[in-house]
């Protein structure tokens, strides 16, 4: 649907269309119409036109992701797009993810499960993340839904167990993909895991990565066996010399994570380990220096590759990447340093999404003291440039590596850059000019995040954020500005800004609130530190009909705790939650979340 | 330049959108009507709502000084305006500079799956270190290690023969 703007006598002419019951287009034709328009901006646009385009594109809208669970009510959802066949909810704070939300906080699949589960005639893929969904929502799903799911992606989830699983794999006869990375999963046997080789022939895709799941070899075995269009496979952890019968009756398979090398330096035990041959797609646990060189045979034709669990030392990583030119896909920690970058970006010239993700901060024994500075992102930037996703924890940064990403990198979609706060010194602060250079080069950017420290970035540099802005629709933000007025400024920028996570920033309530109204694309916005007021009634400035307020106080006895691993309880500070929402004030606040109303 | 022809096309096609919707609202008086009377409906349902919300009482949460008070009896409207009315004439009788509150740096935290990860590869690594830390020893290993890299290599290149 591209062209000019339609001229008044065009439209004129189209309205005089015979045929149909109102001298219009006819629906059937209009409906065909709709199916190609694929941005949900353009539907939403095209169904404002009139009543008759609301009503066609509502029923031939096929997919709808549902950004945060407490804005729409799944009732809402249903009268308005009754023929959903796909459907995404996301629930809890992106922070979850880091252990700053409570369990306990919300986000329950239940009333999706409940409301929409059989009254969606069409559904046949659900997608939840960060959502809180058990054993009995499972049965609920599979009982109404269960002859016609295709698709079930439980992202990142709590709540169930591996009973859930056994009846979605005895119920769902057309299931193909299968997602549960990163859930937290209580493991009451790994029966589930033979009921889907027995009871799902199509499955194509199967994802328990991170789930810490016990896996037996023979089911898997026989999984490879009965499902012969099985292409991913990613497993918690289970020693490679069990998976050598899998590998061979698994013969499609091209994407595969999670085997182990439990027994480093037993290298007898991996002799056998033969990959299939269409494998493009591999990431390997507790991989070391002598267990490398098992990809060195297939490593040319690999397009993905995730190294975030290995015990490669740099070197290591120089010496993998280098024998890897097709990568499309490269996910590490900090430990390849900016010499494995300078490889990475003299070898990976089709390169489109590279994750640096932050490794042991204590430099273990792999771990070299360097880290990621601006020489392997400028090195990146300058070799590398399909890329449209950077996500990287670095440990130095300056300008000139910002401004070379805006140059070169013209295709980048998703930029994540986090200063980690282990080096004092850092060369080159503020990062104002940089910041700017990058937005105004990276014209296709949707999602930008910037995570710094005070003086990272002044009210100058906000501001430029927030004029340079253009089409992003994610910002998250920490460390950032100096006052207020940078707040403010950045605010008068930010026109198609949607959802904004701020953290450790030095603004206060009252600013915060006006900055909020002054978003007017503004759906979402998490903050943790921040100025609170001696009242904190500053936050009400924000109040307007269709927007939820909620507030998690500070909970000064966790600072001093260390959690499990013994990481700092970053838990302690306050968090404000404000978002739009149709459907009203959430009735399930924990304790821990107080909900704000104007008097 | 890319980005360009996707951005018009999006822009256009919404000023499309927004012209044809002027057009049937000027052509067709009973979809004028039906909307009208749509909004009406619209708008006396959260006013409606709001009047409900005004009359009766309802949660009354006090932040004060960076701590927050939930009564959780039901407090009528005209106490929170009382309320309000004290705390702004004790305001105003002592008005205080709020003391500065010195930010504490927030750690930045880690994702949840790497942290496990981290952790269990600390314990393989002091057994790893525990094998190395007598010199003949690792002089040893470091042999033995090299003996089954070649090895490796060997059986590599001759898998590798194989497959072609």
């Amino acid at each position: 649907m591209g062209g000019e703007a339609p001229e008044p006598r065009r439209l004129t002419r189209a309205l005089s269309i015979g045929g149909g019951d109102g001298g219009w287009v006819p629906e059937e034709m209009l409906q065909l119409v709709m199916g190609f328009v694929e941005d949900p901006r353009d539907r939403e646009a095209a169904s404002l036109v009139c009543h008759r385009w609301h009503r066609v594109d509502a029923l031939s809208r096929k997919h709808v992701t549902v950004p945060f669970c407490y804005a729409v009510s799944p009732a809402r959802l249903l009268a308005r797009f009754p023929r959903l066949e796909s459907l995404a909810v996301k629930g809890k704070p992106r922070a979850a993810m880091y252990g700053l939300i409570p369990d306990d906080w919300g986000a329950y699949a239940r009333p999706w499960i409940t409301e929409l589960a059989a009254p969606l005639e069409c559904l046949k893929a659900l997608h939840l993340r960060r959502m809180v969904v058990t054993d009995d929502d499972l049965a609920e799903l599979v009982r109404a839904r269960g002859h016609m799911l295709q698709e079930l992606k439980l992202d990142k989830c709590t709540g169930f167990s591996t009973h859930g699983l056994r009846l979605v794999a005895r119920s769902c006869r057309s299931l193909r993909t299968l997602f549960l990375e990163e859930c937290q999963i209580d493991d009451k046997g790994s029966e589930w895991i033979h009921d889907l080789a027995v009871c799902c022939p199509v499955l194509t895709t199967l994802n328990f990565h991170m789930t810490e799941l016990e896996v037996m070899p023979a089911d898997l075995k026989l999984l490879a066996k009965s499902c012969k269009s099985l292409i991913s496979l990613k497993i918690s952890d289970c020693d490679l010399s069990d998976l050598i019968e899998f590998f061979q009756f698994a013969t499609a398979l091209e994407e595969f994570a999670g085997g182990t090398f439990n027994e480093q330096g037993e290298l007898s035990k991996y002799v056998n380990v033969k990959f299939p041959s269409r494998l493009c797609s591999l990431g390997l646990t507790y991989m070391g220096t002598n267990e490398m060189p098992i990809m060195f045979p297939f490593s040319a034709i690999l397009k993905k590759l995730d190294l975030q669990y290995t015990f490669l030392t740099t070197e290591d990583h120089c010496q993998l990447i280098a024998k890897c030119p097709n990568l499309l896909v490269l996910a590490v920690r900090n430990v390849i340093g900016d010499r494995g970058l300078g490889v990475v970006a003299d070898t990976c010239k089709k390169l489109q999404r590279l994750r640096i993700e932050r490794g042991d901060d204590e430099g273990g024994v792999q771990e070299e003291q360097g880290g990621v500075s601006q020489v392997g992102l400028t090195a990146i930037a300058v070799g590398c440039r399909e890329l449209e996703y950077i996500a990287a924890y670095v440990s130095d940064i300056t300008n000139g590596a910002l401004e070379s990403i805006g140059t070169f990198c013209k295709k980048l979609y998703d930029f994540r850059l986090v200063l980690l706060d282990r080096e004092e010194r850092i060369t080159d602060l503020p990062l104002d000019n940089g910041v700017r250079a990058l937005l105004r080069g990276c014209t296709k950017l949707r999602r930008f995040a910037l995570y710094l420290r005070p003086g990272g970035l002044s009210d100058a540099g906000l501001g430029y954020i927030g004029q340079c802005s253009g089409n992003i629709q994610y910002m998250l933000l920490g460390n950032v500005g100096e006052t207020d007025d940078g707040l403010i400024s950045f605010a008068l920028g930010c026109v198609n800004l949607r959802k904004l996570e701020l953290r450790s920033c030095c603004f206060s309530e009252r600013a915060l609130a006006l900055a909020i109204l002054h978003m007017p694309s503004l759906r979402y916005v998490w903050v943790q530190g921040y100025k609170a007021s001696q009242t904190g009634r500053d936050l009400m400035l924000m109040a307007r009909p269709f927007w939820n307020i909620e507030f998690t106080p500070p909970n000064p006895k966790n600072g001093g705790w260390l959690m499990e691993d013994g990481e700092p309880c970053v838990d302690s500070h306050a968090q404000i939650l404000a978002y739009h929402s149709l459907a009203g004030k959430r009735l399930d606040c924990p304790q821990s979340v107080v909900p704000l109303y104007p008097a | 330049m890319a980005a360009m022809p996707t951005d018009s096309i999006t822009r256009r096609f919404a000023v499309a959108c927004g012209v044809l919707s002027q057009h049937v609202r000027n052509g067709g008086a009973p979809f004028l009507t039906k909307h009208a009377q749509a909004g009406a409906g619209a708008g006396a349902g959260p006013a409606a709502a709001q009047e409900m919300i005004a009359g009766s009482p309802q949660q009354l949460t006090i932040l004060y000084g960076g701590r927050v008070v939930v009564l959780l009896d039901a407090c009528p409207p005209e106490k929170a305006a009382e309320l309000i009315r004290l705390a702004a004439a004790a305001a105003q009788q002592g008005p205080q500079p709020p003391p500065e509150q010195a930010l504490v740096d927030m750690p930045i935290a880690r994702k949840a799956s790497l942290r496990r990860f981290l952790a269990k590869r600390k314990d393989r690594s002091s057994f790893y270190e525990d094998d190395e830390t007598p010199e003949p020893k690792k002089g040893k290993m470091a042999a033995a290690s090299e003996e089954h890299s070649s090895s490796w290599l060997a059986l590599g290149s001759l898998c590798s023969m194989h497959g072609r």
